[in-house]
């Protein structure tokens, strides 16, 4: 099973991207609604990979990504920005710091599996069945 | 013209003032009064810093006649003339030559008929007693004087209005920018709930075999497709992206173009030919993704007007921007690369013709159309420094243009 932690202030859509990815039987997933608990459980989690929003009240995408980075235990998971947020700014901004990809919503699951299986497959994660 | 005593004062004749230097005006004289008109003529001949030209003819009609044919620079206008009187004169004179000065003659001292001349755009209302050497050269050198700064001032209005559209313009669109971000970010987080939902439910009733569910739930994918399809060409319309140049052959980017068309359903009966003048032997330098959007949007427009059936012709060919109609984004001395798109639709109508390049004008409203396609797709060759222009007649199909500049360093490059 791969471990994907997403952290989007939007509860619903946090629940059916979990719902959906893990139907496939795949992975585990877990989600956070704010950037603070996300640094938390991507702690404790250990995830394979995180789906991050970029614009969240408080902590916003960006300073969670430089704390992920920051913090030795979660430098090398890999981020990917799932967000509805379209400005050449803000993508020109993402692509300077370490993230790997830039997804925009609403993405299909077909998709964003197969965007999250290239970059797993690049970081050399592979499915360790429970 | 009509003639008038031809040894004394022959219609239309010249009186060349001697030794014409760079100060020399053309003035014309309307006025029937031979007299008169012959007095005047040499009091201005005789001047000399200006020097005058004078020509003469006696009614309106011959004055209006004389300004199509000769460079006149300013006019002396009696008001009673055969074919005309009074205040009248002046108004159909400054009607049809708005943009040469004229100087109102009469035989009356009017001061109230004088305000009027002068409201109504004549330069000076001279009274024909008192006109002496000195005051006719400064009078009509100050005419001509006048309308010059006059006309300085309103070209420099006009090109301070255009500057202000444009701002406005500008203006108008970031702050369309802001607000289509603002509403992009918006909608696009409840699109995806109802994305991920729609398919969630696809996944749990999978097993399911009823039909309708199936298409209900397909039909809500398409809508969320649909809806943020809208919303992305509202961002591109509003906030377009910066340019990714590249040098790329023009046949390069049609045929990567039809390749993303394969599967489409509208061209399913769609003939498409492709005529390669040029046997793509040069390059172009363009963003190709956008080049790429622009051909698609046409392509996709006229496939959808051709429910039944049709052809599509598309031509690359490299030609003179001299040979093209006047297109303000193109220089003169470049040359063009031309993609045309020509479909065997049902045409546009002249009415819609001048209007499909709007923001926001669709015809296909019911279909789904919000009327952003044609209007980015020309911005974004504009943005090339080219043009997008369209050819169009109900029942003779419809024929779009992409013209693109080409480097001197391009057409260089040919092989």
């Amino acid at each position: 099973m791969k471990r994907i932690l997403i952290i989007d202030d939007e509860k619903d859509f946090c629940y059916f991207v979990r719902q959906n990815l893990e139907l496939s039987g795949d992975y585990e997933v877990r989600f956070a609604t704010n950037g603070r608990a996300g640094l938390q459980i991507a702690g404790k989690f250990k995830p394979d990979l995180i789906l991050l929003d970029v614009m969240m009240p408080g902590m916003n995408g960006l300073d969670v990504l430089k704390k992920l980075k920051e913090n030795k235990s979660t430098l090398r998971i890999p981020v990917v920005f799932l967000t509805a947020k379209t400005d050449t700014e803000t993508k020109q901004l993402a692509s300077s710091l370490y993230n790997e990809a830039y997804i925009e919503k609403p993405v299909e699951t077909l998709i964003l599996r197969e965007k999250i299986e290239k970059i797993l497959s690049r970081f050399g994660v592979k499915s360790e069945k429970k | 013209m009509e003639g008038r005593n031809v040894e004394a004062f022959p219609a239309g004749s010249e009186v060349s003032i001697r030794d014409i230097k760079n100060s020399t005006l053309r003035i014309l004289l309307v006025e029937d009064d031979e007299d008169y008109a012959q007095l005047l003529s040499f009091r201005l001949k005789s001047q000399q810093n200006p020097s005058f030209i004078v020509t003469c003819v006696r009614t309106l009609e011959e004055g209006l006649e004389c300004l199509k044919k000769e460079s006149i620079e300013g006019v002396l206008l009696d008001l009673s003339l055969p074919d005309s009187r009074g205040l009248d004169t002046f108004v159909r004179f400054y009607h049809e030559a708005p943009t040469v000065p004229i100087v109102v003659l009469s035989n009356y001292e009017s001061d109230q008929l004088a305000l009027e001349a002068v409201k109504n755009g004549a330069q000076d209302y001279l009274v024909k007693a008192h006109v002496d050497d000195r005051i006719i050269t400064r009078v009509m050198r100050y005419a001509v004087e006048r309308k010059r700064i006059e006309d300085n001032l309103r070209e420099a209005y006009e090109k301070l209005k255009e500057a202000q559209k444009e701002l406005i313009q500008s203006e108008k669109l970031s702050a369309l920018g802001r607000f289509a971000m603002g509403v992009a970010h918006e909608v696009k987080n409840p699109l995806g709930i109802i994305l991920g939902a729609t398919e969630f439910l696809g996944l749990k009733i999978k097993n399911q075999s009823d039909p309708d569910v199936q298409t209900g739930l397909s039909k809500i994918k398409e809508s969320v497709q649909r809806a943020n399809g809208i919303i992305q060409n509202l961002l591109e319309f509003s906030c377009p992206p910066k340019l990714g140049k590249e040098k790329v052959k023009p046949e390069e980017i049609i045929n990567d173009t039809l390749e993303l068309l394969k599967y489409r359903s509208s061209l399913a009966n769609i003939k498409i030919l492709k005529d390669f003048t040029d046997k793509g032997n040069y390059f172009i330098n363009v963003d190709k993704k956008q080049m790429e959007q622009v051909l698609f949007n046409l392509l996709v427009n006229a496939s959808e007007e051709m429910t039944s059936g049709g052809t599509i012709s598309l031509k690359v060919y490299e030609t003179p921007t001299s040979l093209l109609n006047k297109h303000a984004n193109l220089s003169p001395d470049q040359s063009a690369c031309v993609i045309e798109v020509i479909d065997t639709g049902p045409g546009i109508s002249k009415e819609n013709l001048s209007k499909v390049f709007e923001p926001f004008f669709t015809t296909k409203r019911n279909r789904g159309g919000i009327g952003l396609g044609l209007s980015i797709a020309k911005m974004m060759v504009e943005n090339h420094q080219g043009d997008l222009v369209v050819e169009s007649e109900p029942g003779k199909g419809t024929r779009f243009k992409i013209l693109l500049p080409m480097e001197q360093e391009e057409t260089l490059k040919r092989r």
